[in-house]
C-alpha cells in the first residue's frame, strides 16, 4: 500500500491487529515526502508515523538495498514470534519515489 | 425528477437473525469456520452456541468478508461462512470486486440486512430504502447471490452452498431485535482459540 493508503487503517490496526495479537507484516510505499508536488499527500504522510507510534506498533523505514533483506527477515521473524504487527515503510530513498509529474 | 425514491418491492419475509444464525449453525458438521462481523451479528453466533471455528470481531467494521475471505484462501479445503450486517457491509463495498476476482470455491457471504445501522442507535442505512444488496453483489461479480424468500428457502440455499465450487451470497431481510447474548471480549483467546480450531495451533 502508500502511505495514505495507510491512513485508512487506524481503525483495524487498533480493533484488530493488535488486541488479537495478530503478525500483520505491512510495506507501505512512503508518498508524500523528498520531492512530493500533492500537498495532501505531504500532510497524509505526516500522519503515518504518529499513527504507529502511538499503537507502539514496530515500524522501520528501509532506505537502502543492501539493508534491506536483513530488516524484512528479522522483522517477519520477530512478527512472528512475537506476534505483533509490523510496518515496514520504503522510502523514495530505496525505491526513487513517484517520478514528478508536472 | 422523484426525489423521493420509493422503497423496491420486496417479497422476503422479515427473519430473525438469531434463528436464522441457529440454523446455519445446526448444519455445519465438518468443522466449518463461521466468522462473525461486529455487533449484533457475532453476538447472535456467540449464542447459537460457541464452536472453536467461529470467529468473533470486536471492531473492524466491515471486515468479516475480508477476513473470510483469507481463511478461506489459507485453508481451501475447508468451507467458510461469513455473517455481516448491511450498514457494515456498505462500509467496504469493494471486497466484494475482491472476492469475485479471487472467485474462492469454499466460501459462504451471508448479510443480516435489517436496513438500520442497529448498535449505534438504528439509524437507517441505504439498503433500508434505495440499495439492494443481492444486486449489488452480483453487479461486483458475485453471481451466484440470491435474497433468502423465507426460513425453508435461506435453508436451501445454504444447503446448496455446502456444495458450491464457487463463491455465494445470501441476503436476508431481519428485524430490529438486538443480539440475544454477548461475545465475551477477550480477542486474544477469541484468536487462539480460532486457530486451535482451524488446527494451525497446539495449545500451551
Amino acid at each position: 500500500m502508500q502511505t495514505s493508503g495507510f491512513a485508512t487503517l487506524a481503525n483495524v490496526l487498533a480493533s484488530l491487529a493488535m488486541p488479537y495479537q495478530i503478525p500483520l507484516i505491512m510495506f507501505v510505499s512512503e508518498r508524500g515526502t523528498l520531492g512530493e508536488f500533492n500537498y495532501g499527500q505531504s500532510l497524509v504522510c505526516r500522519t503515518m508515523r504518529p499513527v504507529l507510534d502511538s499503537l507502539a506498533m514496530e515500524h522501520h523505514t528501509a532506505t537502502r538495498i543492501d539493508e534491506f533483506e536483513f530488516i524484512v527477515d528479522r522483522s517477519i521473524r520477530q512478527a512472528i514470534t512475537t506476534q505483533a504487527p509490523v510496518a515496514l515503510i520504503l522510502s523514495p530513498l530505496l525505491t526513487g519515489g513517484k517520478v514528478f509529474d508536472k | 425528477m422523484n426525489t423521493h425514491a420509493s422503497p423496491p418491492a420486496r417479497n422476503t419475509k422479515v427473519m430473525n437473525r438469531f434463528d436464522l444464525t441457529s440454523r446455519l449453525i445446526a448444519k455445519l458438521k465438518n468443522e466449518e469456520a463461521v466468522i462473525g462481523g461486529i455487533g449484533n451479528t457475532n453476538f447472535d453466533l456467540w449464542a447459537a452456541g460457541h464452536r472453536p471455528q467461529n470467529f468473533y470481531m470486536l471492531g473492524s467494521m466491515g471486515l468479516a468478508f475480508p477476513i473470510a475471505l483469507g481463511v478461506a484462501l489459507a485453508q481451501p479445503d475447508r468451507r467458510v461462512f461469513a455473517l455481516e450486517g448491511d450498514g457494515s457491509l456498505l462500509m467496504q463495498l469493494g471486497s466484494l470486486t475482491t472476492i469475485a476476482t479471487l472467485a474462492p470455491k469454499n466460501l459462504t457471504m451471508v448479510v443480516m440486512d435489517n436496513g438500520v445501522y442497529q448498535i449505534t442507535g438504528a439509524q437507517p442505512t441505504p439498503a433500508a430504502a434505495v440499495a439492494d444488496i443481492v444486486a449489488i453483489a452480483a453487479g461486483c461479480g458475485i453471481s451466484d447471490s440470491a435474497w433468502a424468500a423465507d426460513e425453508d428457502d435461506f435453508e436451501r440455499l445454504i444447503d446448496r452452498s455446502l456444495s458450491a465450487s464457487w463463491p455465494t451470497l445470501i441476503g436476508v431481510r431481519i428485524d430490529d431485535k438486538p443480539g440475544t447474548g454477548t461475545t465475551r471480549r477477550d480477542p486474544v483467546q477469541i484468536r487462539e482459540r480460532f486457530m486451535h480450531g482451524l488446527g494451525v495451533r497446539e495449545p500451551l
